[in-house]
């Protein structure tokens, strides 16, 4: 029964989840530029971004269209909302790498460039939550999604460790400051798209439990 | 492109009442079209205008054409019976004739000379498997139509109009006197038919003309007000009297 | 608050009581005249009952052919040939009065004629039948002017009858199956006639109890002969008394209390047609009903 309407449903948790693949490939690419110091890979990620923007209207069209012309109720109105949430998310996530991408095309880093290595680690842990979240999303998984809103302290504390860090190198050589201030901006990036990771994970448990879990 | 009816310029009165002003509206084929409006807006007299139902009404005057298939159903030359035939309708309160559920949907084809009892006996198993009651009623079939829920009633109706085999199926407010799941059965029929059919349907429930059609004219005192895509209509509609109507600050 | 009196507070008020009474006391009164009036007809007419009663012939003359036979001929002759030509053009007029005609002063005018002609006594009646077809007509004192005379009778009621029943068929049998492309006289035989066929024979069974029960309008019309048929066809032409007749005529002729036998047991014998009938009657709603 509603069989249009149970279609739409699902079509629009495909979209989403495309979406999702689509970022993890360029969180993944990030994570490459940063490593390589490739200037073309990073432009082409900075292109990239309005493929990125154009999904997460077509879907916002499709929420709309969903609950103006279906009515949806209960879980498919929290499903709804959820999914019209997350894309927002993912959006900024796909922001951040660029600008991610756009630091690293004016900066002077080199791949010897001191706490360059804390930075790709953060990264990293960062595109595991990230992972993480959408399998979660998918699976429509509470507890999984509970423990990732716990690894975002985690990324916290390596964040205050690569800033400790930088500052000390920054006082003993003030000739490598602008390089590593730029590391610090990267950083700071990763640490946000963590947080937006985080509020995926709980807009999946909102919309399987109806409660909002103040976890941030 | 062809458009399966055509209204042009039509114009309805009933004795010096104008119930129709101007009415311009194209359908395509294939497609599901709702009607909506407040009460006594027209939408249900232009869709009787259709199957020339209205003819039953006296002091009705109609001045202007409806084209099926580009044949003006208006002009003196136009059989009335074949009319009906390629242009079928459902009522609003289920009325299926006092006989068994086989005579009901076998009345049709009856009526346009079918009398072999193996074709009748495929249209009848067809009809109602179309509208999924086959496996409800294929025990009871010379029991009493009467005998029915209001639910199934109804989908009995929508096979009886689907026996004869019309082209436009025209329906007047289907389920306004059908529980909750009744009614959602009947509107996953909608879609389905839409395949096979051109669906014009009229209804108050305007949730429902969301949910199930293409296309979705308002209607306000014998005027169509606007006229385009459901979504757009939802979503987005131009005119301001639409978008009182559909949010519920008037009607 | 005012509103705290107990639920089980049961009054019965005097004029309350007062009119129960009243309404027992007015049923009581009309079920006792009733059924006196059967008991004492039964009472009298029952003792001269026989199988001898209804199978021989009678004559005035003869004491020992005192059977009513030919009354129930000549009764069921009345019935029969009066239906023939009543019920056709009495269900025909309604169908035309309910479904063809246009609805304005005329069928107004029309209907409204028609009920009073079916309150206008039945004497009246006579008196114009014997005018028209006994005399202007010729046919004299016949078997053929009292189911004329009858018809007329009748008419009004088996039209108003089954117009009510056209009428109360649902307007959406039509429009459905106006819808499916039927033309309006299929509709007309097909849907409407069917679904009031139960009004239709009831207005027909009203029919034959007032032709069974009546007296005034055939007693100018067919006749007081009580001779048997002597041929299927031509007795229809001949003049024939009924059942109601004969209790009429026997009961104005008895001089002792012993010669009213005839007419109570005339009277038994409708009164157990009359019962006969109205089972009939309700045996053929049921089942029209139900099927």
């Amino acid at each position: 029964m509603r069989n249009t309407f149970l279609k739409k449903l699902d079509d629009l948790v495909k979209k989403v989840s495309d979406m999702g693949n689509t970022v993890d490939s360029v969180i993944l690419d990030t994570i490459n530029v940063i490593k390589t110091l490739d200037s073309n890979k990073a432009s082409e990620i900075i292109e990239s971004d309005s493929i990125i923007n154009r999904m997460e209207h077509e879907i916002e069209r499709d929420c709309l269209n969903i609950i103006a012309l279906q009515q949806p109720i209960a879980g498919d109105l929290r499903n709804v909302t959820g999914c019209l949430k997350i894309i927002t998310d993912i959006e900024r996530i796909a922001d951040h790498c660029t600008d991610i991408c756009e630091i690293l095309l004016s900066s002077k880093l080199s791949k010897e460039s001191a706490c360059i290595n804390q930075v790709i680690n953060i990264m990293e842990n960062v595109y595991s939550m990230f992972k993480s979240v959408l399998i979660a999303f998918i699976s429509k998984n509470v507890d999984d999604s509970v423990s990732i809103c716990k690894l975002d302290d985690k990324i916290d504390l390596l964040f205050s460790d690569i800033l400790l860090n930088i500052c000390g190198v920054i006082s003993k050589d003030s000739s490598e400051v602008m390089p590593e201030v730029d590391l610090i901006f990267i950083a700071k990036y990763a640490e946000r798209i963590a947080d937006h990771c985080t509020n995926i994970a709980e807009w999946i448990i909102y919309m399987e439990t109806n409660q909002h879990p103040e976890l941030n | 492109m062809s458009f399966k009816v055509d209204i042009q310029n039509l114009n309805l009165y009933y004795g010096d009442f104008h119930a129709l002003k101007d009415i311009n509206i194209k359908i395509r084929k294939n497609s599901v079209t709702a009607f909506i409006g407040p009460s006594g807006c027209g939408k249900s007299t232009c869709l009787k205008s259709i199957n020339r139902m209205n003819d039953l009404v006296p002091n009705c005057k109609i001045k202007g054409k409806i084209l099926i298939d580009n044949q003006n159903i208006y002009d003196s030359r136009t059989n009335l019976n074949l009319l009906r035939k390629r242009a079928g309708m459902v009522f609003q309160r289920p009325n299926p004739f006092p006989m068994s559920i086989y005579d009901n949907i076998a009345y049709g084809p009856r009526i346009h000379k079918i009398k072999n009892k193996k074709i009748l006996d495929e249209i009848v198993e067809k009809s109602l498997r179309s509208v999924y009651l086959w496996d409800e009623v294929k025990d009871r079939l010379n029991k009493s139509a009467l005998g029915i829920s209001g639910g199934q009633q109804q989908r009995l109706c929508i096979a009886r109009a689907l026996a004869v085999e019309p082209q436009i199926i025209l329906m007047d407010e289907p389920t306004s006197a059908l529980d909750p799941l009744s009614t959602i059965k009947i509107e996953d029929l909608v879609e389905m038919l839409k395949v096979n059919y051109t669906v014009i349907i009229v209804t108050h429930n305007m949730q429902q003309a969301a949910r199930i059609s293409d296309t979705t004219a308002f209607f306000l005192s014998g005027n169509i007000v606007e006229y385009a895509n459901t979504s757009k209509i939802f979503n987005n509609p131009t005119d301001k009297r639409t978008e009182d109507y559909i949010t519920g600050r008037f009607g | 608050m005012k509103n705290n009196k107990s639920l089980y507070n049961k009054k019965k008020s005097i004029s309350d009581m007062l009119l129960k009474f009243l309404i027992y006391l007015s049923t009581t009164i009309t079920i006792s005249i009733f059924l006196s009036i059967i008991i004492y007809i039964l009472y009298n007419g029952i003792p001269y009952l026989s199988l001898k009663f209804i199978s021989t012939a009678y004559s005035e003359i003869d004491s020992s052919l005192k059977g009513i036979l030919p009354m129930l001929i000549n009764t069921m002759y009345i019935v029969i040939i009066t239906l023939l030509f009543a019920v056709p053009i009495g269900i025909a007029s309604a169908i035309y009065l309910t479904q063809y005609a246009k609805q304005g002063k005329l069928v107004k005018s029309i209907r409204f004629t028609t009920e009073i002609l079916s309150g206008i006594p039945s004497v009246i009646f006579g008196l114009f039948g014997y005018t028209i077809f006994c005399v202007i007509l010729g046919l004299g004192t016949s078997i053929l002017s009292g189911c004329l005379t009858m018809m007329l009778c009748v008419l009004p009621t088996i039209i108003r009858t089954s117009e009510e029943a056209l009428l109360s068929v649902p307007k959406s049998y039509k429009e459905g199956a106006i819808a499916l492309g039927a033309g309006k006289l299929r509709v007309v035989l097909e849907i409407i006639v069917p679904s009031a066929i139960s009004g239709i024979i009831t207005s027909i069974i009203l029919a034959i109890g007032r032709i069974v029960g009546e007296s005034a309008a055939l007693l100018y019309t067919s006749g007081m002969a009580y001779n048997m048929p002597k041929g299927m066809f031509s007795h229809i032409f001949s003049s024939g008394r009924t059942l109601t007749l004969h209790l009429y005529q026997t009961a104005k002729q008895a001089n002792t209390p012993d010669s009213f036998s005839q007419a109570f047991a005339t009277a038994t014998i409708l009164l157990i047609l009359v019962f006969i009938l109205n089972v009939i009657a309700s045996t053929i709603s049921k089942i029209v009903k139900k099927y």
